[in-house]
């Protein structure tokens, strides 16, 4: 609760952060589109869709809809653009945001959340995504900065895995290389940095000035959720089709994000 | 009775001819009698008194007709019948040395028993008999057949009676001499009658009738019998295995007792089971847990009063694979099913799955591969390369992504190298992915449609078919009963492949749940394609029975439907040098075949093989035997090995090759002093007969033995001659005289004309 309130007034009188927020999401209408996205998405269909996590959040009642709905549903969209148009992966086409009590979360082996350095999950999310984890399902969890953020979702894991370690994965990890050769982790910035990174200034948010890549394995190695800290992957999603920001920043982002899904689809 | 009254078999009657032997004088004589006779019934007639018409005609009728008796008697009456007598016939008697011949269901005596009566120099009653028309010859068989000079070499000691060899091998050693006929003294209680009908058909073009004496009870009272197991031959550590254990049993209706079965004295399942009429069959199901050749044991416990005890229990071998069987699976775009299948199988030490997954125009990815230059480019495109597998997974690839070289390889990977094949139900599948006009048609074990359905999508409940209950890949629980019931609560999956139709010769194991009539959907179904094994899974999603919010994380389902499918997939494919054997139990003393298939797995040489076979006895000496190849079918070498000490033996195939030496797998076989002939050991009164019927002979049970001699002289074989048989002393002529002549005296009391 100490980060969540310290994460609020930040948000409050900070204002890259702000922005962010202000311009991607949408509000009453992204929550609308996800329960929309709910009653399209037929399940079967198509192989792939990119399902983004509804979790309780601390922020959710001031965000009016929940900081899982940052970048939605434009990042998503966009990346299934580039996941469509650079591999054969049949995909569904558009977003599919689902709460993870929602028992048709089990028809998506692949789950997307973010910011959730505000997530407060209730006893039968933990549950959910337990289950959810254990039967296979693939968790990648992107755009939380901070050690602080750190701490709340260590906090959230331990609900969900009390004997989980989180882990650094190593470059030979084939998360790298399954599609794209990923070299070297690099900081993907929120949009505001990122316009302003070719001018040298900074990328990280908070004090997290190292990205890292982790993950959490079940009892027999297999990966089940991989953690992006310090990064913005899905703003680079999001404003990749605007000219100020960095081709590299939204390049490295589809890369390795297509590496995720390509890798949750085989491993 | 008719012997007793006629003096004579039918036969003689059927085949003979009645003639009157009356010398010419006294053929004279005749005209005077039939006067006599004439003479007789008109004083009848002309008596005075008050005696009725009635009454003469009766009493003259009965008296003519004893009068008419007596002059056929006098005319000497004979039964003329073809037969041998000139020259003396020849007859081969075989006798049974086997084992069985010492069970005790003679009258309480062994059944060897009527051969001692019957043969014995001194006091055989059918050897009497015999001897004074034939030439007689004596044999006994068993593994083998010997000629002998009398009963006493009989010894009742072998394993196993090869009836039809000793047929042959008689008829061979007297081929030029006067055979009359082979008798067969046995319980017919024989383990193989391979080649008999030939045989048979030979003995009566060749006019040699054989006459059959059976011996032993046909039907026991009392007893019960492991008659038959069937199990798999080679099937991979830890997989699940249905054994199928017939018993049969008689007198023992509704009682229950333990079938248990038992590996080197570990009891690996105990099934308590009841008994009704005839034979039953059981699925005991099993896991092979520990490697190498296994020699189970079926076993029930005794009855009270049986028969035969030793018939209670049966041996069986099952080859364990350790080995770690390699499969392609190769995915035509990502899918979500090469995740969980990998992830199900993955435990599992004896299944490598290698991905193979296009994940974009002309980009492959790889994963669970062994070395960095498998599959480098992709799709195997020799030979060499794709038969290093073990099975092939197809899933969602449309058939342009494979070459015609690579369909032609496909084929003969399961048609000659004898792998398995899984194509799964998918977008690109099937007639979606243009099967239907491919090579791969052929093998398939469903009908694809005409038209492709692309835009076909369907949700449906999965059930299993009758074959599948017998199928232990798909056994996804404990035993039969929860299986059915796990297959009717799995969640639905989805089918883009609208298939209705399985090859004639497939088996159809499991289909959708149908929705309205003519819209049932095949989900599984399988072939055999040549050497190998081809399945369809229709559904492009199984790992909903793995995420489906209705199973929980710990349920096993998925993973155990996986790993079975897989393992069934790939359990009987061929290793490169095969190793088969004739038996896996024989008795002390014979021999066993061996016969080694090797295979070129995709690199074609002319070069002789060199390959032994390498027999490890129970006493630990080795002995090493080089094999021959078989005249007529390439890559096959075979040989025989004799074994002597009862007990265990492990066999062997060793290929040598320039670099290396390539091994099969290990086999083992037993050596026993009994052998097989307490099972089905009844006497076999149908083969018996057979054995009469089609080449001429007769069958009698040993009461009847003293017919024998009769039956085979009435035989027309050979140098034949007329016999005359006398029948006017047949007792049916004096009943007959008698009766007459007490009928004209009773009735002439009745009428009060006395």
């Amino acid at each position: 609760m100490k980060h969540g309130i310290v994460l609020f007034f930040t948000l409050a009188f900070w204002q890259l952060p702000s922005i962010s927020l202000a311009e991607s999401h949408q509000g009453d209408s992204e929550s609308e589109s996800a329960a929309r996205a709910l009653q399209e998405v037929p399940g079967n269909a198509h192989e792939f869709y990119f399902t983004r996590g509804i979790y309780s959040g601390e922020f959710d009642d001031y965000d009016e809809g929940g900081r899982w709905a940052i970048d939605y549903p434009k990042a998503d969209h966009q990346f299934l653009v580039a996941l469509k148009r650079l591999s054969i992966v049949d995909a569904y086409g558009s977003d599919n945001a689902i709460e993870l009590t929602d028992p048709m979360l089990r028809r998506f082996p692949f789950l997307y959340a973010v910011e959730v350095g505000s997530m407060s999950l209730s006893e039968a999310e933990v549950l959910a995504l337990r289950n959810y984890l254990l039967a296979g399902g693939f968790l990648v969890i992107d755009d939380f900065w901070g050690s602080w953020a750190w701490d709340q979702l260590v906090a959230q894991m331990q609900l969900v895995f009390p004997d989980r370690a989180i882990v650094d994965l190593p470059p030979e990890h084939p998360v790298f290389n399954v599609f794209y050769n990923i070299d070297r982790v690099i900081q993907v910035p929120n949009v505001r940095q990122g316009w302003g990174a070719p001018q040298g200034g900074p990328t990280h948010e908070y004090d997290g000035i190292v990205p890292h890549v982790r993950g959490i394995y079940d009892d027999d190695g297999r990966l089940m959720v991989l953690i992006n800290w310090n990064t913005d992957l899905g703003d680079a999603w999001e404003w990749a089709d605007n000219a100020d920001y960095p081709l590299k920043f939204s390049t490295y982002a589809f890369e390795i994000g297509i590496n995720f899904v390509i890798y949750a689809m085989t491993h | 009775m008719f012997e007793f009254l006629f003096k004579y078999p039918v036969k003689f009657f059927d085949q003979g001819s009645l003639i009157l032997a009356l010398p010419g004088w006294q053929l004279a004589l005749m005209p005077v009698g039939i006067l006599v006779l004439a003479f007789i019934v008109l004083g009848y007639f002309n008596l005075r008194g008050s005696t009725g018409i009635r009454h003469r005609v009766v009493i003259a009728l009965l008296r003519s007709l004893a009068i008419s008796l007596v002059l056929f008697s006098l005319s000497r009456p004979l039964l003329e019948v073809t037969s041998q007598l000139e020259q003396p016939g020849l007859i081969g008697i075989l006798l049974d040395n086997s084992v069985s011949m010492r069970i005790e269901d003679f009258a309480g005596a062994p059944r060897s028993r009527v051969i001692q009566q019957q043969l014995d120099a001194d006091s055989g009653s059918l050897l009497r008999s015999l001897q004074q028309r034939f030439e007689i010859r004596l044999f006994r068989f068993g593994e083998d057949t010997q000629a002998i000079t009398g009963i006493g070499a009989m010894n009742y000691d072998d394993g196993d009676s090869n009836l039809v060899r000793a047929l042959e091998v008689v008829q061979q050693t007297l081929q030029g001499e006067p055979l009359a006929g082979l008798v067969v003294i046995s319980d017919g209680a024989v383990r193989s009658t391979a080649q008999l009908d030939a045989l048979l058909l030979s003995l009566r073009a060749a006019q040699v009738p054989v006459f059959s004496i059976g011996v032993g009870q046909p039907r026991y009272q009392r007893d019960i019998e492991i008659s038959r197991i069937r199990l798999p031959s080679r099937v991979l550590k830890g997989s699940r295995v249905i054994a199928d254990v017939a018993v049969t049993q008689q007198g023992y209706n509704g009682e229950s007792l333990d079938l248990i079965v038992e590996d080197d004295g570990r009891i690996l399942q105990k099934q308590t089971i009841t008994l009704e009429p005839g034979t039953q069959s059981f699925r005991i199901p099993l896991i092979a847990e520990d490697s190498g050749t296994r020699r189970l044991e079926f076993y029930l416990a005794n009855l009270a009063d049986e028969q035969i005890v030793a018939n209670n229990s049966q041996q069986e071998m099952l080859s364990i694979n350790d080995d770690k069987m390699r499969i392609l699976y190769f995915e035509g775009e990502p899918r979500f099913e090469l995740k969980f299948v990998r992830r199900a199988v993955e435990d599992d030490r004896n299944l490598g799955v290698t991905g193979l997954v296009r994940t974009a125009d002309a980009k492959f990815y790889r994963v669970g591969i062994e070395s960095q230059q498998e599959l480098r480019d992709g799709f195997p495109v020799t030979r060499k390369e794709l038969f290093a597998y073990d099975a092939l997974i197809l899933g969602s690839v449309e058939i342009s992504l494979l070459s015609r070289e690579q369909q032609e390889m496909i084929v003969e990977f399961v048609s000659d190298r004898g792998g398995g094949l899984l194509m799964l139900g998918g977008r690109h599948a099937f007639s979606e992915g243009g099967y239907r006009d491919s090579l791969l048609r052929d093998i398939s074990p469903v009908v694809m449609a005409e038209q492709a359905q692309p835009e076909f999508s369907r949700e449906v409940k999965v059930q299993p078919t009758a074959a599948a209950l017998v199928q232990p890949a798909l056994l996804i629980a404990d035993d039969n009963e929860k299986s059915i019931a796990r297959w009717q609560t799995l969640p639905p999956l989805t089918i883009v492949n609208p298939i209705q139709q399985v090859k004639p010769g497939a088996t159809l194991l499991l289909t959708s749940a149908p929705q309205a009539q003519q819209d049932q959907f095949v989900i599984m179904a399988s072939q055999r394609y040549g050497r190998g094994k081809v399945i369809a899974f229709a559904v492009q999603n199984s790992w909903n029975w793995q995420m489906h919010q209705d199973i929980e994380p710990e349920d096993q389902t998925h993973e155990i439907l996986w790993r079975q499918l897989l393992r069934w997939l790939v359990e009987d494919v061929p290793a490169q040098v095969g190793l088969s054997l004739s038996s896996q139990n024989i008795h002390s003393g014979g021999t066993i075949r061996l016969r080694s298939e090797v295979l070129d797995f995709g690199e074609k040489s002319d070069a002789p093989r060199q390959l032994h076979a390498v027999l490890t006895a129970p006493t630990g000496l080795e002995q090493i035997k080089p094999l021959t190849p078989h005249p007529s079918e390439p890559g096959v070498y075979e040989t025989e090995i004799a074994a002597n000490d009862p007990g265990d033996y492990l066999l062997h195939i060793e290929l040598e090759q320039p670099d290396k030496v390539i091994r099969s797998s290990e086999s083992r076989f037993t050596v026993t002093d009994e052998g097989s002939e307490y099972y089905r050991s009844e006497m076999n009164e149908k083969l018996l007969r057979k054995l009469a019927v089609d080449t001429g002979g007769d069958f009698f049970n040993a009461n009847e033995a003293d017919k024998l001699a009769d039956a085979l002289q009435a035989h027309q074989r050979g140098t034949t001659t007329l016999v005359r048989h006398e029948l006017w002393d047949m007792p049916s002529i004096f009943l007959l005289l008698i009766l007459f002549l007490c009928a004209e005296w009773g009735y002439r009391r009745w009428c009060n004309l006395v």
